[in-house]
């Protein structure tokens, strides 16, 4: 029995010498017992102490001085034969005969090695959560769902205002620091979290004594017991407010490139209005010929002004759909001349390609050229006929496409220094969006143009 | 019958004079151009308009959808209106408070002027009023 014990135990006499010793007691102290017997205690069982190795007072000779039960000693280190530091707990305890004499004293220790190593662990382990709830301005939370206790760890004192030690100890005063406005989500959060099953998370504002409001997160999750009871929501608060000031600058700073992004629209529009104005009372004044064409250039300012337009309301305030807007360019241009759709078919094959600005109003001034110059000389005495634009791209180029089954151009076309204006401007501004054109005039007339287009950022 | 009577409310001189010249040429009568909301009452409640074609953006306190609303208390009728703007339409709430009215954004084509006067002097005369 002696030598199964699991702790060391030793033996002494009434003046400290070693009478037994077990298994675990040789192996810790290094101490055969026919080497130990009958040595004093103090040369077997030598014990400092752990923090400063100072010696410490054998637990065996207080026994024998004291004639009583020593406490468990802690932080205490057992030098072996070996040279060893071991840490261990001992105690001793006086053993006296059937009339009371001390007549000896027994001595148990043990190897608290082990159990050193998952305290220094968990030391270490606390001490890494301390620093990451430092690090990430957090603390964790423990919420009893069936008594309302509530237990705060780590920095949520701080984030929510509130001075040490003034935790609140419930539900019911934690929902007092809470802004009144986001009580509400916070209690729909967790409802959610409990119907559902799933982890809780939520942001909310808390005020501050001094009335600063301050934005924290929860996250978490909740216990059930084995009726699926939710019992108990454990999880972390963490402090937003950095995060939510940035998100409401740069949200701010958006909105104000957006309006004066809109504004400087507004003012381009008005501008442009202005030139159509100039121009329609400049024609009041000139004959029929020169009319026509200031005509003609009032509906190129009306393309310009409606890109401005659809940027305007566009998502994307940088780009706009082509194929929308050559499709109400379209419109405006029918109604200038006074063409029905019913007589000149308008049809458009769009991919939704978007351009920016760039590229958006010299394709619209192109389309704008074309679709005139089909309305004006393509199907002369009333004929009908149809107007087809085609508008693909890919993430190299938009292919822009123009065709009429009117009368065409001619054959004797010469593009370069062509008759009109508005054949020479589609040659500048195709080569203005470094691209490349193929008019073929065989059936009608059909203009095939590739524009190279950039890898595009989105703006919004 | 006589040629309905158009006020036209807009700052910007050249635009106005633009208008002007289409409306006369199509036989309106232009009874002024106003570039605030004071001038527009002046003009309205000197000889009352049929019609009045408005900016929204103009000089003064008061823009042009409040201007149409003031001149409608003064003269207690509802006049027809268009408004002229380059802003869209959802730009302005304030439009709500009005029961009826055609909006045309700038820069505007000679067609749509005209369809849009026509438009609304037809409903005009078409109800009872």
């Amino acid at each position: 029995v002696f030598s199964s014990i699991a702790d060391a135990v030793i033996v002494t006499d009434e003046r400290g010498r070693v009478r037994l010793m077990n298994t675990v007691a040789e192996e810790l102290t290094g101490w055969k017992t026919e080497e130990a017997s009958q040595k004093n205690i103090e040369e077997v069982f030598r014990v400092v102490d752990e923090d400063s190795l100072l010696p410490r007072e054998n637990p065996v000779s207080w026994v024998l001085r004291e004639g009583r039960i020593t406490s468990i000693s802690y932080h205490t280190l057992l030098l072996s034969r070996t040279g060893k530091k071991i840490p261990i707990d001992d105690s001793g305890a006086a053993i006296r005969d059937d009339t009371g004499d001390l007549i000896g004293a027994v001595l148990v220790f043990r190897d608290i090695t082990e159990r050193r190593k998952s305290e220094a662990e968990l030391e270490t382990t606390q001490e890494r959560l301390r620093l990451a709830m430092d690090a990430g301005n957090m603390g964790v939370w423990d919420w009893s769902i069936e008594t309302g206790e509530l237990r705060w760890i780590g920095n949520l004192e701080r984030l929510h205002g509130v001075a040490p030690g003034g935790a609140p100890k419930n539900f019911d005063e934690f929902k007092s620091l809470i802004h009144p406005d986001d009580v509400k989500t916070l209690e729909k959060n967790i409802q959610e979290s409990l119907a559902n099953k799933s982890h809780f998370s939520t942001e909310f504002r808390v005020i501050w004594a001094d009335g600063a409001i301050r934005w924290i997160g929860g996250l978490g999750r909740a216990y059930y017991n084995d009726d699926g009871k939710p019992v108990r929501m454990v999880g972390v608060g963490i402090d937003l407010n950095e995060r939510k000031l940035s998100e409401e600058t740069i949200a701010s700073q958006l909105r104000q490139k957006e309006i004066l992004l809109k504004e400087v629209h507004h003012r381009v529009k008005n501008n442009l209005q202005i030139i159509s104005s100039l121009l329609s009372l400049q024609s009041l004044k000139s004959g029929a010929q020169f009319r026509e064409l200031l005509v003609e250039s009032r509906n190129r300012i009306q393309s310009m002004a409606l890109i401005h337009e659809k940027l305007y309301q566009a998502r994307d305030i940088s780009r706009i759909n082509l194929g929308e807007y050559i499709g109400e360019l379209a419109v405006i241009l029918y109604s200038s001349f006074g063409v029905e759709t019913s007589r000149i078919k308008f049809n458009i094959d769009s991919d939704g390609a978007l351009a920016d600005i760039d590229t958006a109003i010299p394709c619209g001034l192109i389309a704008n050229e074309i679709i005139s110059n089909s309305l004006k000389h393509g199907f002369p005495d009333q004929r009908s006929g149809r107007i087809d634009f085609k508008i693909k791209k890919d993430s190299r180029r938009i292919l822009f496409e123009a065709s009429d089954n009117g009368v065409g151009l001619g054959p004797a076309i010469k593009l370069h220094d062509g008759p009109t204006l508005g054949l020479k401007l589609i040659w500048n501004l195709v080569a203005q969006l470094k691209g490349t054109i193929d008019i073929n005039t065989n059936a009608g007339t059909a203009y095939t143009m590739y524009f190279p287009q950039e890898p595009h950022q989105e703006i919004r | 019958v006589t040629a309905p009577k158009i006020l036209i409310v807009e700052d910007e001189l050249i635009v106005a004079e633009d208008i002007r010249a289409k409306l006369v040429q199509k036989g309106y009568r232009v009874i002024g151009i106003a570039d605030s909301c004071d001038k527009a009452l002046d003009l309205a409640k000197a000889n009352p308009p049929d019609l009045m074609i408005l900016d929204i953006r103009i000089r003064g306190e008061n823009n042009g959808v409040e201007t149409a609303l003031i001149i409608q208390s003064h003269l207690s009728e509802t006049i027809p209106l268009i408004f002229l703007t380059a802003f869209p339409e959802a730009d302005f709430p304030v439009l709500k408070a009005l029961d009826s009215y055609l909006f045309i954004n700038k820069p505007f084509s000679d067609d749509i002027l005209y369809a849009a006067v026509e438009k609304v002097l037809k409903t005009q005369r078409g109800l009872p009023s």
